[in-house]
């Protein structure tokens, strides 16, 4: 009795397996087709309010430590994956928590495949260095491109610099 | 709308008094360079743009680099900050590129330089064997390629090639010294005052 009882549930099982497989195909059909995120151009109503996530978080022992934050006011999807930030705000940080670097734009295209934060248009950057008391201030206006996986930045023409504190580092043996 | 402008006068004024306040300078700073850099703010100007390596704590400004604060002017075509913390084996240079011309003040009045290159090391080493330490400041900046040194002090002209600036001594040598001038901008002996050659001075005749 058991063994036929047995035999008789096996396509019952696979009956239902392939009802929810094929529930999960229309779902995933739907998102692919709704999501702005797999749309390849920039459809109309893909801006969203508001925008901000952690970057990368430092390597053990400290892979509870965000490295870098991105965040705007408004966001849209670009093409190949990019996403236009407005009053866009990049954040990095040191290990022990304290701030790095504030990078602010007007407006910045992020490259989350390769990493990379570029815009043709204005860019301000602060950053501290409390070990040696020092502070800069960067300012430029005819665009700029960010590497995130090795903190590479480059801004383009007229930019100026303003440093606060000691120009070279102090040692303290 | 009166107390509005009350209060935004005294916003103003107090931020105005928070940035005339000089920052304090470390207690680890060298005396020679504080003057040049803790007291004031320091401002570099580019006109091809800026290239920031954060990880190395190196800094690249291109095309037209002007440098300034209270106490130095300085101006060439490329300009390399490298700025690792320092320690064992690790120093900070400043490299200045290409039409490099500094102005600089220091207690004996103004200074000028020219060079094609100029390279601002500070280096800290210890002198003695670990773990015992004897550690010894170094922070000079040389001067090469058609170096041209007019230091303020006794208006000496150096011509050589390098020209050494010692920061730590306050001095400025070339080992291979071309010539040196000495200048007087206000000649004494111009108006007749005193000799203007180096005989003895005359006897007086009465005197025998």
């Amino acid at each position: 009795m058991r063994i036929e009882s047995r035999s008789n549930r096996k396509p019952a099982t696979a009956a239902r397996v392939a009802s929810c497989a094929a529930l999960l195909g229309v779902v995933c059909g739907l998102v692919f087709l709704f999501d702005p995120a797999f749309a390849d151009q920039p459809g109309v109503g893909n801006s969203a309010k508001g925008f901000n996530t952690a970057l990368d978080f430092f390597p053990p022992p400290h892979e509870l430590q965000v490295r870098s934050y991105l965040e705007g006011s408004e966001s849209e999807m670009g093409p190949n994956g990019t996403i236009i930030l407005h009053n866009a705000k990049l954040q990095t940080f040191h290990e022990d928590g304290t701030k790095e670097m504030i990078m602010s734009a007007p407006q910045c295209i992020y490259d989350y495949g390769n990493k990379i934060a570029h815009s043709d248009g204005a860019l301000n950057l602060q950053t501290w260095d409390s070990n040696n008391k020092r502070a800069l201030q960067l300012q430029g206006s005819n665009g700029f491109y960010w590497q995130q996986t090795n903190s590479y930045l480059i801004v383009s023409n007229q930019q100026t610099t303003h440093i606060t504190g000691s120009l070279t580092n102090t040692f303290n043996p | 709308m009166r107390n509005l402008f009350v209060c935004l006068l005294a916003l103003t004024g107090g931020y105005w008094l928070c940035a005339q306040t000089p920052a304090q300078s470390s207690p680890g700073e060298l005396p020679a360079l504080s003057g040049a850099s803790a007291n004031s703010d320091t401002t570099i100007l580019s006109d091809n743009g800026f290239e920031g390596y954060y990880r190395l704590k190196t800094y690249i400004y291109h095309g037209n680099v002007r440098a300034f604060n209270a106490q130095m002017k300085l101006r060439c075509e490329l300009l390399t900050v490298e700025l690792p913390d320092v320690g064992e084996g690790k120093f900070n240079r400043v490299t200045a590129e290409t039409n490099v011309v500094i102005d600089w003040v220091d207690e004996h009045g103004t200074n000028h330089a020219t060079a094609d290159k100029a390279v601002y090391t500070y280096v800290v080493t210890n002198l003695a064997t670990l773990p015992e330490t004897n550690y010894q400041t170094n922070s000079t900046v040389v001067l090469t390629g058609i170096p041209y040194a007019h230091a303020t002090f006794g208006q000496e002209i150096l011509d050589g090639n390098p020209i050494v600036w010692d920061r730590i001594k306050d001095s400025i040598y070339t080992p291979n010294l071309k010539q040196t001038v000495i200048k007087s901008t206000t000649n004494i002996f111009e108006g007749g005052i005193g000799p203007k050659t180096n005989a003895a001075p005359k006897t007086n005749s009465s005197t025998k």
